[in-house]
Parts: C-alpha cells; sequence; structure tokens
C-alpha cells in the first residue's frame, strides 16, 4: 500500500497489484472454506453413514438382546449410553437405528424425486395431462403428509419398506409441482424453442435441453425430501405407526423410553439428539447447495417469492453471477440456465438466423443425424441474416 | 374479483371431492372384512353373505363411495369399529383442545416469527441475522416430538413452571388453560415458528433491495415506518402464503404433540385409531383436517388481491 501512495502519479498501472485479482480456490479445499457449513454436515453424514454400515462392530451387542438384571442403568463402560426399560443397550440400539433413518431418508429421497421428475415433467411439457396430473397431486398435497403416511401405513403390516412407500407417496407432489413449474418456465426459453425447430423429438428436448437445466432446484428439494423422510421416519415410528418393534428406530427408541421419561430422560433424548442433528445436517446441505447453486430459480421456486421476479437483465453480467459458478462445478451443469437466457439466447440467434447448409454446432448429436430436417427448416428461416457477425 | 374468487372457490370443489375418493380408498382397501366382524366368531358364510349384502358391502365402488359420500355431506362419517359410536360425536366432543392448541400455537407463532424475520433482514449479514437463522434451521431440523421433550423436561420436570401434561378446558378458567397449553404450544410451533421467519426473512430482504425502499429512506421515513409500511406490506404475499402451507405442519404436529401431552384431542383420537386399526376414525379424522387444510390455503388465496392490489386476476 505504502509503496501505491509513493508512485502517485503512475497509480493506474499499479491498479493491478492494489487490487489483487479475486483467487477462487477450486476443488475440495475451495468448496470448503466456501461453505464451511456445508462440508461439517457432510462429515456429520459421512459419520453416520459408517456408523450405520459398520453398526456390527462398534462395540455394539444384540440391539434386541433383553437383560432383565440390567434394566434402565445409567451410562457406563460396559454400556456407554446405559439401557433401557427391557435392559437392552441403548448404544447398541442408537447405533442400529441409525440404519433404519438413513434407509428411509435417502431411499424416499431418491423414490419421490424420482417419480415427481417423472409426473412433474410429464404434466409440464404436455398439456393435456397437466390438469389431470396435477388435480391427483393437489388431493394428494392437501392431506396433511403425516396423516396419509399414517393412513397409507395403517392398510399394512408395519414394515421399513411399507414405511419408505407411504413417505415416498406423500412426497412425490412437492418434487412433481417443483418440477412442472420449472419445465413450465423453461420451455418457453429461445433455446428450447431452437431445439424444437431444429427437429429433436419430445424425449431429446427433455433429456438434452430442458432437464439439465432443471436439475439444481430438483436436487435441493430432494436434499429437503430426505430430511423431512426421517422426521416423518421417527414421527411415525414414535406413534407405533412406523417400523416394528423388532427394528430398532430412533423414533421407536424414543416411543419406548416414554415410559420411563421422567427418571431416566437420557433413553429419550440421546436418539432425539441423533434425530435432531442428522436432519440438521441434510437441511444445512441443501441450503449450502441451494446457495451454491444460487440461481434465482432455485431460491425463487423454493420461497415461493416467484412472483416479484426481475428480468433478466436488471443485472450486468458481473459479480452477482461469481458464485454460481461453484454450483456448475460442483454439477457439471451446462452453461445455461434460466438466468443466462440472455447470454444464450444473443448467441443462438445469431446462429439460427445464418443459413448454414450444414447444422450448427450447438445441435446436439442426436438432432444432427436429422440432418434433411434441419436444413429444411433453416431454409424456412429465410435467406440468412447478413446484419448478424458471425462468432 | 369477484369472478376469481368464484373461480377459485369453485376450483377447490373438484379436489375436495378427489380428497375425498382417496380417503374412502383407503377404507375400501383396508384390510379385514367389516361384514366378519360384525358376524362375530359363530356367523356360517350364508350368515355373513346375507350381512354384507344388508351392509352394501357387495356393491361396486363408485356405488359405495356415493352412498358414503351422501352421508358425508349429510354430517354422517360412519361408526368406530372400536366403541361403535358414531365418528361426527368423537371428533366434535375433541375439537375444542384441537381447535385451541392450533388457534394459540398459530397466533404466537406469528407474533414471534414475522419479527424475528424483519429484525433477521434488517440486520442482514451480522450475527443477529446469523443467529437467527441459525435457530431458524435449528428449529426446522427438530422433530416436535423432540422439541416437545426437551420443552418439558427443562419447563415442567427441572424448573416445575408448568403441568407436565393434561389439559384444562377454556370453561374452567383462561388461567390454567393457558398453562396447560403453553408446553404444547412451544413443541408445536418450534417447526412454524423457524419456517415462518425463514420467510419472512427472505421475502424481506428481496424487498428491501426495491427503489421505493430507497426513496423512503431518501425522504427521511424513520427505520420503523420503512420496515413496517413500505417493506413489510410489500413481502406480505409470500408470508402469508406460508402460514398457510405450515398449516398442515400444525395438523401433522398435533397428532404427535397430542399423543406426547396425554392431550385428548383429535390428534389423539387418530393415533389411538391407528393402533386399533379403527378405519372409520381414521378416515373421518383425515378428512376433516385435509379439509380444513385446504379451506385455509383458499382463504390464503382470496386474500392476495387484499394484501397487494397490484395482483389482479
Amino acid at each position: 500500500m505504502s509503496s501505491a501512495a509513493a508512485s502517485l502519479p503512475s497509480i493506474a498501472p499499479e491498479l493491478p497489484e492494489i487490487m489483487e485479482p479475486r483467487v477462487q480456490l477450486r476443488g475440495l479445499i475451495g468448496m470448503v472454506s466456501r461453505n464451511p457449513s456445508v462440508a461439517i454436515a457432510l462429515v456429520v453424514i459421512a459419520i453416520l453413514v459408517l456408523a450405520a454400515l459398520f453398526a456390527p462392530w462398534l462395540g455394539t451387542v444384540d440391539p434386541l438382546a433383553i437383560d432383565p438384571t440390567l434394566r434402565s442403568r445409567l451410562p457406563s463402560v460396559d454400556h456407554l449410553f446405559g439401557t433401557d426399560a427391557l435392559g437392552r443397550d441403548l448404544w447398541s440400539r442408537v447405533m442400529f437405528g441409525t440404519r433404519v433413518s438413513l434407509i428411509v431418508g435417502f431411499s424416499v429421497a431418491i423414490l419421490a424425486t424420482g417419480l415427481g421428475v417423472l409426473l412433474g415433467a410429464i404434466s409440464g411439457y404436455i398439456r393435456a395431462a397437466d390438469t389431470l396430473v396435477m388435480r391427483l397431486m393437489d388431493a394428494v398435497i392437501s392431506i396433511p403428509s403425516i396423516l396419509l403416511a399414517i393412513a397409507l401405513v395403517s392398510l399394512t403390516r408395519p414394515s421399513v419398506s411399507n414405511v419408505i412407500i407411504a413417505i415416498t407417496i406423500a412426497e412425490i407432489p412437492r418434487v412433481a409441482r417443483l418440477v412442472r413449474a420449472v419445465v413450465l418456465s423453461l420451455r418457453e426459453l429461445p433455446y428450447v424453442e431452437a431445439g424444437l425447430v431444429s427437429g429433436c423429438s419430445t424425449a431429446q428436448l427433455m433429456r438434452r435441453h430442458i432437464l439439465p437445466n432443471a436439475i439444481a432446484p430438483i436436487i435441493v428439494q430432494a436434499t429437503y425430501i430426505c430430511a423431512s423422510a426421517m422426521i416423518l421416519e421417527a414421527t411415525l415410528s414414535f406413534i407405533g405407526a412406523g417400523s416394528p418393534s423388532s427394528v430398532p428406530s430412533w423414533g421407536n427408541i424414543m416411543a419406548e423410553g416414554r415410559s420411563l421419561w421422567q427418571v431416566r430422560p437420557l433413553i429419550v433424548l440421546i436418539p432425539a439428539a441423533f434425530l435432531s442433528i442428522t436432519v440438521l445436517a441434510v437441511n444445512m446441505i441443501g441450503d449450502g447447495l441451494r446457495d451454491a447453486l444460487d440461481s434465482r430459480l432455485v431460491k425463487d421456486l423454493l420461497h415461493g417469492a416467484a412472483r416479484c421476479r426481475r428480468s433478466p437483465d436488471a443485472f450486468p453480467d458481473g459479480e452477482r453471477h461469481q458464485p454460481r459458478r461453484s454450483g456448475r462445478e460442483l454439477f457439471r451443469q451446462p452453461r445455461r440456465d434460466a438466468r443466462h437466457c440472455r447470454r444464450v439466447r444473443l448467441w443462438k440467434v445469431r446462429h439460427v438466423n445464418v443459413n448454414h447448409a450444414a447444422a450448427p454446432p450447438w445441435i446436439d448429436e442426436e438432432c444432427r443425424t436429422d440432418r434433411i430436417r434441419w436444413s429444411q427448416s433453416a431454409r424456412d428461416f429465410g435467406s440468412g441474416d447478413a446484419q448478424c457477425p458471425r462468432q | 374479483m369477484l369472478g376469481f374468487a368464484l373461480r377459485r372457490i369453485l376450483l377447490t370443489v373438484p379436489v375436495m371431492l378427489l380428497v375425498a375418493m382417496l380417503v374412502f380408498g383407503l377404507l375400501y382397501l383396508a384390510p379385514g372384512d367389516p361384514a366378519v366382524v360384525f358376524a362375530g366368531d359363530q356367523a356360517t358364510p350364508e350368515q355373513i353373505a346375507h350381512i354384507r349384502s344388508h351392509m352394501g358391502l357387495d356393491r361396486p365402488f363408485l356405488l359405495r363411495f356415493g352412498t358414503w359420500f351422501w352421508n358425508l355431506l349429510h354430517g354422517d362419517l360412519g361408526t368406530s369399529l372400536v366403541s361403535n359410536v358414531p365418528v361426527v360425536g368423537m371428533i366434535t366432543q375433541r375439537l375444542e383442545l384441537t381447535l385451541s392448541l392450533m388457534v394459540l400455537t398459530l397466533v404466537c407463532s406469528v407474533l414471534i416469527a414475522v419479527p424475528l424475520g424483519i429484525v433477521a433482514a434488517w440486520k442482514r449479514g451480522t450475527a443477529i441475522d446469523r443467529g437467527i437463522m441459525a435457530l431458524g434451521v435449528a428449529g426446522f431440523s427438530m422433530p416436535v416430538f423432540v422439541l416437545a421433550y426437551c420443552a418439558s423436561y427443562v419447563l415442567a420436570i427441572e424448573l416445575r413452571w408448568l403441568p407436565v401434561q393434561g389439559y384444562s378446558p377454556l370453561s374452567a378458567g383462561f388461567g390454567p388453560w393457558l398453562r396447560s397449553l403453553i408446553l404444547p404450544a412451544i413443541a408445536l410451533g418450534g417447526g412454524y415458528v423457524a419456517l415462518i421467519s425463514r420467510i419472512s426473512r427472505a421475502s424481506l430482504v428481496e424487498v428491501l433491495q426495491q427503489d421505493y425502499i430507497r426513496t423512503a429512506r431518501a425522504k427521511g421515513a424513520p427505520t420503523r415506518t420503512v420496515l413496517l409500511r413500505h417493506a413489510l406490506r410489500n413481502a406480505a404475499v409470500p408470508i402469508v402464503t406460508v402460514i398457510g402451507l405450515g398449516a398442515g405442519l400444525l395438523i401433522g404436529g398435533a397428532v404427535v404433540t397430542e399423543t406426547v401431552f396425554a392431550l385428548p384431542g383429535v390428534g389423539r383420537l387418530v393415533a389411538d385409531a391407528i393402533l386399533r386399526r379403527d378405519y372409520p376414525v381414521i378416515q373421518g379424522v383425515v378428512l376433516l383436517f385435509s379439509f380444513s387444510y385446504m379451506l385455509i390455503n383458499l382463504l390464503v388465496d382470496l386474500l392476495y388481491p387484499l394484501l397487494d392490489p397490484r395482483i389482479r386476476y
């Protein structure tokens, strides 16, 4: 700084030295330094996954083994978390309970997202199916998810897979509505029209142009669904409609600890702490992803503030786009998204209006095979546009 | 405006019908034959068949749904399989508690959460903001029953300020009624407060960047006026939306809260009904909760044009 002040007259050439370029750390270290909370959350989840995988080797005993001589003991060396009302080792039960929570959380997130994307894409893109699918989704979503899950589980025997199915059904509408909203906003964008003009089939358009751009909000939503599935599973088990008592889950352990609640609160508080920390970690990953993938689309859709969306031209390309770069690296997103429509459009319009005999490079491989149709439609556009500078 | 309201109300009807159909389908699919249960152990197959045709169980799905729906419109939800008491009576008996719990929680949550969101948005980026938002994420991650146990451990068992469980009806006096509901309301409201404060903050942050906020500041309006009159008014639509959507959390949470605190409410009724596989009761409560949830959100939708005159339909 002092050297800069000394050579005031020639300050302009020195500017680059004063304002050092912002170095963005890449890779894992960069991601961790930018999002410390996500990093902590990932570590927590990793530890829990390992605990679930290696539960039998973590100093645990049979989580179902009853020992009447050791009922409701306080924590000791032999029983790290103490024992419950039937003399079962709480540490073992909690460790094995991790499995249920993680399995339910992850499988519901995957299943509900997959089915939701399918239904949402269909109703967003096919007008005829829209009313039917969305009214059905409206009906399902009007039943509070926990009640729907309760009702569905009560139809069958309690088991972990039934719990997964019930929660998945209750969560599908959330994804489907989101995907439909994204698809509806994306299908109006010029690059989708361009794809259509160049002869892509609906399936190709969906796969190559629309879904890759909808992936960010979907992934964020999937993490939230994972968190809420874990809470739902614990709640169902807690009121006795979830995992059977032969499968220890955090909700079960708490339900069975209720009778001793006023004497041995630890039996309830320990699984409660595990559950809360797990859900907190998943939610933090979701928040971190949402910020990393900072597209306005994600925020608007997840926060329902779509009403006052600004036009894409409100901000010049510059600093505001900076944070998003990390997100794209994270998921290898194509360099186009709803916020970039301006940039993408300019680039594409130039090409669309030029009368190439061959397909321009942005046409996907699959579309290019359909070259005759492309050149046909290119001719339909007229005799090219001389004013458009070629890139 | 009137046209919009009418259209919106009419749009709710088919969804309600669909919900009713889904809920009826539940009973239809339920395992166990009511005719066998009704006939008792010593019934011959002929008797069971007779009872089945007498109860109308052998008729097609749509016809049975029609009969059931017709009864529903006349306020008849059938009788409990366990106690043989009309379901409607069981629900109305317990409605006071659940309604008081929900209304109390809703009012308190909104009164706490919206100011929290305003402060967080106003002090954006500071320690206060981060603190409030951290509390928000924590509150959102804590299942209702975890919060219920933590709150009752501290406030009822350790400090002995509040009763551990039980309910005192409003007719027995306002003080005891409030005291008996504070703990359940804390448990139930935690996630709701977190949700509303997060959305309030997000929505206000958006609005506070607008030009008219700068104009208001520039012409010398005090911070309070800017925040409450200029910003909050314009940020109200997402907040009210999430208050309506979050009512689902309250409804689901009521089932758990009433179980934890041994409150004889509608939520407890359905929790017990599940364990006893009392399908008509489950059906009735699910239907009641779903319809009230839909009506709340219908109300929210109808509020939009009043909150924000720029919204026209």
